[in-house]
């Protein structure tokens, strides 16, 4: 069981990785399944995992607002460019 | 180029400037988080579109165009940083050499106090747990932060990022959860349960 656990297992820094690269695109099936196993039994990933997904929503949450923010450009900032074009 | 044509394309940019200036502006802080920065990006911008004024289509909308020069100005702005001398080149080589997170055996360096378990109220509907991420996604290298508004700004498929930053998908992965890990870090420092 040792023997295998440590072929299926990786460490936490490659797990880290596949974390990654998930929320970019789809795992392969070996890849899925090494990253499921690994987060069964390690509580640090797990708590990062969920920390990754929480951070992923709140940082949703700010674009949202922040998209909404509207600035204004002053008349210096206005004439900078203006002269710019000279 | 004719005489009169300057004059011409002085004066419509000139108006495009007071028509779309503040938009644009909000836009590249939007993307960027500097107002000196987004400030540049729509200077530069209209200089462009004031030196390639033969291209632009009379009749179609010139905000269409002139976002499309400035979009290309923020990718170019990212990009830039990664290739700053100032930036840490193992950070973009796929090396985990300097990666602190880990130990040499690829486990936790430091076990944090997850941030889930802070408190039973929902995180995402506090004011000031979102304020203290804003702050820490402001202070993100400019290299990371590339993949971060390509991620979560602009929701860019991934091979997308990777050809506007010039960088490997391995690479992606690992800045990306770089900045992961510094956000959730730093938010342990700045924000702490009352
Ligand atoms: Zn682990």
């Amino acid at each position: 069981m040792n023997f295998l656990m440590r072929i299926v297992m990786m460490s936490c820094r490659q797990a880290a990785l596949l974390d990654s690269k998930a929320s970019f695109s789809a795992l392969n099936p070996m890849e899925a399944v090494k990253l499921k196993m690994h987060l069964k039994v390690c509580t640090s990933c797990q708590d990062f995992y969920k920390d990754s997904a929480l951070i992923d929503e709140a940082i949703e949450k700010i674009t949202q607002q922040r998209e909404k923010q509207q600035m204004e450009l002053s008349d210096a900032q206005r004439n900078k460019i203006l002269e710019a074009l000279k | 180029m004719n005489s009169s044509k300057p004059l011409d394309s002085h004066s419509a940019i000139k108006q495009w400037l007071s028509k779309y200036g503040d938009d644009m502006y909000s836009w590249a802080f939007y993307k960027t988080s500097s107002k000196e920065t987004a400030e540049d990006l729509v200077q530069d911008t209209m200089v462009s579109a004031f030196k390639s004024y033969e291209k632009y289509k009379p009749g179609s909308n010139p905000k269409t165009w002139l976002y499309t020069i400035l979009n290309n100005k923020i990718i170019d702005y990212y990009r830039a940083s990664n290739t700053q001398k100032s930036v840490n080149q193992t950070t973009l080589q796929g090396s985990y050499a300097d990666d602190d997170n880990f130990d040499s055996n690829g486990s936790w360096n430091r076990v944090q106090k997850p941030l889930w378990a802070n408190t039973e109220e929902h995180l995402l509907d506090n004011p000031l747990f979102l304020k203290a991420l804003s702050g820490c996604l402001d202070n993100l290298p400019p290299n990371w932060k590339g993949v971060v508004v390509g991620k979560y700004f602009d929701h860019k498929k991934g091979s997308q990022i990777c050809k506007d930053l010039g960088i490997s998908s391995s690479n992606l992965w690992q800045i990306a959860h770089r900045a992961k890990q510094q956000l959730r870090t730093c938010l342990n420092q700045k924000w702490k349960d009352n």
